[in-house]
């Protein structure tokens, strides 16, 4: 090989790898991490005992507390989307109540 | 969107309104107001979680952790990344990794390969770098201003956060493994578990999307680690498209021969088979397809009477131009855009405003992509509350 060749090459690896000098030159370090996550404070109310029972076992009273103003009929596909889609154990028979109670929620009113 | 922070608004905790949090947490620094329509839109702010400040606190378990406007704001010449402490946080199961051992952890790539593979990550990092800019975006980012108003997490416009992303290509981990003849998808899942029968949650790229040069699986965000809450050690990274392909605390992929029918391809995340993902409000039985690429957006960060300035996406394709009217959409004008970081990148505008009349005055952006698609004044719907990116305004009052 030519020394013309061999420089022709090294600066063809270095057009290659042109995109990737320009990274930051510092590797990332990986190093072992573990976080505690804080104590969830929201709450339902004290009227509210089937949807604790239902519906906080999965996720926190927020998701219930956020939601705009749905009328019954997207609550009730809501109940139904918890209980075939992710399999949440719902007995159809607390639908009823399940539903009056998500109803009168402070942010249902 | 008049989002607004009021930290004088932390001391009348106890006593907030209709829609508000039934109890506040103890932990919260101020409340925000997303401005959404039924004025529910009252969050805390928080600074409670591991590696994050000043953050909207939309739900504790799964975290749902949004980006306030304020985050997102700069000058022009200002790099648009958005800090790792500031950076949406999304999960949908409250089984989330809370602990990572660095060391004892694999990548595992099985189903239809050559090789069934795993990986350490010192073997990843020994692989070659890449580095790609960008935007991150939640499928729902805004659903809360969706009129009519739809179920789902209630998300103002800070669901998403702009990174420089350093990882290896997903392509050249394929190749370790080996592919496969007949592979069509390629299915990838994390470490977060789902509760009792549920569907875990996993998402499935076409290969041959998978194989392109952006699709990349990063170990660094922002030169740093990623913070366990937004996937560490290792997260998918789909320029272009919805965070939900993005992801997080990736453990396993897998190759499939026949496309992936699990719930998480073929029930959620699905918009309607319209050229904008809309349909008429309480619309029913259309078609769906899985939800994809993003279209482009512009938001603003910052408004007075001197200046406004903000952000924009371009979506699957870089920010072309970026316009500002003041005559509700009649005439529009060009504003200055900050440095390009690529394509998929946050890019930084701002307009001049000084002259303004007195009075109260809206202000519209938009963006066009160098694709040439644009945004339109009239949002769209759909009972998903997903691929929201109408035009913003904004208001300023000259006094």
């Amino acid at each position: 090989m030519t020394r013309t060749s061999l420089v022709a090459l090294l600066l063809l690896g270095a057009c290659h790898r042109a995109p990737e000098a320009t990274l930051a030159p510092t590797t990332i370090a990986l190093t072992s991490q573990s976080i505690t996550l804080p104590d969830e404070t929201a709450t339902l109310p004290a009227s509210a005992e089937i949807l604790t029972t239902n519906c906080t076992a999965c996720h926190s009273a927020e998701q219930l507390l956020t939601q705009p103003k749905l009328d019954a009929k997207t609550w009730t596909a809501e109940i139904g989307k918890m209980r075939t889609a992710y399999k949440a154990s719902i007995d159809p028979k607390d639908d009823p109540k399940i539903l009056a109670a998500l109803l009168t929620l402070p942010n249902q009113k | 969107m008049a989002e607004r922070i009021d930290r004088r608004a932390a001391l009348a905790l106890g006593g907030l309104g209709v829609g508000a949090l039934a109890s506040a947490p103890l932990w919260a620094q101020a409340m925000v107001d997303l401005g959404l329509s039924d004025g529910t839109g009252q969050r805390p702010l928080t600074d409670a979680f591991p590696g994050k400040k000043g953050m909207i606190l939309q739900r504790s378990r799964a975290p749902l952790l949004e980006t306030p406007m304020a985050a997102f704001d700069g000058a022009l010449g200002d790099d648009p990344f958005t800090p790792n402490d500031r950076f949406y946080v999304r999960w949908h199961y409250a089984d989330i990794p809370l602990s990572v051992d660095a060391a004892a952890f694999r990548l595992k790539i099985g189903g239809a390969v050559k090789r069934a593979t795993a990986l350490s990550l010192t073997e990843i990092q020994a692989m070659p770098k890449v580095e790609i800019a960008a935007v991150n975006q939640c499928s729902g980012n805004a659903r809360g201003l969706f009129a009519p108003r739809v179920p789902g997490a209630q998300w103002g416009n800070g669901a998403m956060g702009n990174a420089r992303w350093t990882g290896v290509r997903l392509r050249d981990l394929l190749d370790r493994a080996g592919v496969a003849p007949g592979v069509v998808q390629v299915k990838l899942s994390g470490l977060d578990q789902a509760p009792g029968e549920a569907p875990h949650f996993a998402k499935s790229l076409a290969l041959d999307h998978a194989r392109t040069d952006e699709v990349i699986v990063a170990y660094g965000m922002n030169g740093a680690a990623l913070p366990l809450l937004n996937g560490f050690p290792l997260r998918l990274i789909v320029p272009g498209y919805y965070s939900t392909y993005w992801i997080k605390a990736l453990d396993s992929i897998e190759l499939l021969t026949a496309p992936d029918t699990g719930f998480w391809m073929e029930k959620a995340y699905r918009i309607p088979a319209t050229a904008d993902a809309g349909v008429q409000p309480g619309a029913k039985d259309f078609a769906t397809v899985p939800i994809g690429r993003m279209p482009p957006r512009a938001f603003f960060t910052r408004t007075t009477p001197q200046e406004a300035r903000g952000i924009a996406l371009g979506g699957d394709a870089g920010v072309a131009k970026v316009e500002v009217s003041l005559d509700g959409g009649q005439s529009w004008k060009a504003a200055q855009l900050g440095p390009d970081h690529g394509a998929y990148s946050f890019r930084r505008w701002a307009m001049p405003l000084a002259g303004l009349p007195r009075g109260s005055h809206e202000i519209a952006v938009r963006t066009v992509n160098t694709r040439g698609a644009g945004q339109k004044a009239t949002p769209i719907w759909n009972p998903g509350g997903y691929m929201r990116s109408s035009i913003e305004t904004a208001r300023v009052v000259v006094a």
